[in-house]
């Protein structure tokens, strides 16, 4: 019988007997008591239980408990019991603003490292006017002359490779007899006229290009070029930077010499170069090529050492001039673009900027919600304990 | 509680209503006023708040620890930490918030004695074990009968409190012992009404079984079937 009432029963039973039931469920309960006689046996030994418990006598104490000053101070000087919580308050606020600084200085850091990023080690971005102004004042300074010189190159050699100063790890010709190639990177203004008249005006840039530079090599033409033209000498950073951005290059320190060294450049220049001073460098290409290019031993005479390795484009043979022209504007078109964006062609220059840049934005975003979040516990926590 | 006020009008006539309701209020609000003297620091209001309060705070002491001493303890505790934490006494019922600082007090000195546990109050048979029989309650003393009783039936009724869980104990003690109401004790003990009342069901349960234990000691009108 006694397992047929729950615990909900005793406590309308013992709220009923407190009077604490409401109107409706004192009425569903004495209804139910009518017709449950287990439930008013129940009913009965609580009531009487707690009539038991209610006549406890109350008691009287045994004396006065007032306090005394000295009770007072004693219990004063026991620390106040601070909750464990708040105690981190200070600690919150202290998190809050180490990583508010930190953000700061990594903000600052990541604008500096934006700022002075390189873009790519290509030429700078050179307008169209200057161009053109330096190419009428050495058409200018070429009437002058008596000699018939070629226009002013509008090829020109990369800026920042061209370092007056030769570096320390210069890579040095011909120092154990073995021709050391240079690589020359010849970058090409954005075509300003039809494709056909570029390509003409590139042949005869890059023909005026490859005397200059070779003349300049030799001390020997100086004097007919319009301005100092840099013949540059790669340093081993530079050259490796540049090796990087070539797909298709080979490392420069392993450089072997291939027992018949082909020049692969456009036939234009091929041909000028059978006019001029020939110019023999190894190629770094493991097949030679069947291409009518002039081949010599490397060895052959000091002034057959082939000073530089000119590439007019960063790719293998080109079947064409044409190709190479229209790739070379490309590539130059796209290294002259002040925005800085890379060629499609040319793998990333600066992948580890990129990565470093999403790793401090992942740092300031972290920082941030740190900051945030520290100090709004911080404050929380604060307020908590000031109640 | 009788009057705090030398200018309490006294409740010696149960017919004049309005005298008695002028005595609460009167009662009241110079309990207010001692309480803000005593926030002052006046300690002398102070006094005067626990000679009003005592009797009631060692009746629950008493009830909750079930030993004299312990509740003088627990009394004298109670009223040291409410002079001290006066200022966070926020309005309300006085009485119910030292009723909470006693029944904490009472608290702690249950969890000492557990940690360093005494000889149980029930002797211990030929076997080692305790005798449930109440009979060793029995106070050989020479006094009249219907005192005896009474003070055996009272004993045996503190018996079965002091085996009620804390909890229990707390929630009987407040509402049956002391009067408060349910809100009353929900504000005394810190608990949601709705747990009172299962706490006091439960109790009063545990409390009608272990007084079937000593139905000889019942009177005849309250004895447990």
């Amino acid at each position: 019988m006694k397992n047929q009432m729950t615990h909900r029963d005793y406590e309308l039973i013992s709220a009923y007997l407190d009077n604490q039931l409401g109107s409706k469920e004192r009425a569903q309960f004495e209804a139910r008591l009518k017709a449950d006689p287990m439930l008013q046996k129940e009913l009965h030994e609580i009531g009487k239980t707690r009539l038991l418990v209610r006549s406890l006598p109350k008691l009287r104490a045994p004396h006065n408990y007032f306090v005394t000053p000295k009770m007072t101070s004693k219990m004063r000087a026991k620390p106040v019991p601070v909750h464990p919580g708040w105690r981190l308050a200070p600690a919150m606020g202290i998190v809050s603003a180490i990583a508010t600084i930190l953000l700061v200085i990594v903000t600052f850091t990541g604008t500096l490292l934006t700022a002075s990023k390189p873009v790519a080690l290509a030429p700078a971005p050179v307008l169209p006017q200057e161009t053109q102004v330096v190419q009428e004042q050495a058409q200018s300074k070429a009437a002058t002359t008596e000699e018939p010189t070629e226009a002013a190159p509008m090829m020109m050699a990369a800026p920042m490779i061209s370092s007056p100063t030769a570096p320390a790890s210069e890579l040095r010709i011909g120092e154990s007899g073995i021709p050391t190639p240079t690589t020359v990177y010849l970058y090409v203004l954005p075509p300003t006229t039809t494709l056909e008249n570029q390509v003409a005006i590139n042949d005869q840039q890059t023909e005026s290009a490859i005397i200059a530079c070779e003349e300049n090599q030799a001390g020997s033409a100086a004097s007919t070029l319009p301005y100092p033209y840099n013949c540059p000498t790669l340093t081993s950073t530079q050259s490796l930077y540049l090796e990087s951005l070539l797909p298709t290059s080979t490392p420069t320190p392993t450089i072997t010499c291939t027992p018949t060294p082909t020049v692969t450049l456009p036939i234009s220049v091929q041909n000028i170069l059978q006019t001029a001073t020939p110019t023999v460098t190894p190629s770094q290409t493991p097949t030679p090529t069947a291409t009518p290019s002039p081949t010599s031993t490397p060895t052959s005479s000091p002034t057959e050492t082939p000073p530089l390795s000119l590439k007019a484009a960063p790719s293998e043979e080109v079947g064409s001039p044409a190709d190479i022209s229209a790739q070379s504007q490309v590539s130059g078109a796209s290294n002259a673009t002040p925005s800085g964006v890379q060629p499609a062609g040319i793998p990333s220059a600066s992948p580890n900027i990129e990565f470093m840049r999403y790793v401090l934005l992942a740092i300031e975003v972290s920082l941030a919600v740190i900051a945030v979040i520290a100090g709004i516990a911080a404050i929380l926590l604060r307020v908590r304990a000031g109640r | 509680m009788g009057c705090l006020s030398q200018d309490c009008i006294p409740l010696v006539s149960p017919k004049q209503w309005f005298s008695s309701v002028l005595c609460v209020k009167i009662e009241f609000v110079d309990e207010i006023a001692l309480i803000q003297a005593a926030k002052g620091g006046d300690l002398e209001s102070f006094n005067r708040l626990v000679l009003a309060y005592q009797d009631m705070v060692y009746s629950h002491a008493y009830r909750m620890v079930g030993e004299e001493e312990s509740a003088d303890d627990a009394t004298q505790t109670t009223f040291i930490s409410a002079y001290n934490h006066l200022n966070s006494f926020r309005g309300g019922s006085f009485k119910a918030w030292l009723l909470r600082i006693v029944t904490n007090a009472c608290y702690d000195e249950l969890r000492r004695r557990k940690r360093r546990p005494s000889v149980p109050l029930e002797p211990l048979d030929d076997a080692g074990e305790e005798v449930e029989s109440a009979r060793w309650m029995v106070d050989p003393s020479d006094r009249p009968e219907d005192k005896v009783e009474r003070q055996e039936l009272q004993r045996a009724i503190q018996h079965c409190i002091d085996n009620l869980p804390d909890e229990f104990r707390s929630a009987v003690v407040m509402v049956d012992v002391q009067g408060l109401d349910y809100s009353e004790a929900s504000q005394a003990s810190g608990k949601p009404i709705g747990t009172i009342k299962s706490r006091l069901a439960r109790a009063r349960l545990r409390l009608r079984d272990c007084l079937n234990g000593f139905a000889e000691l019942l009177p005849s009108g309250f004895r447990l079937e």
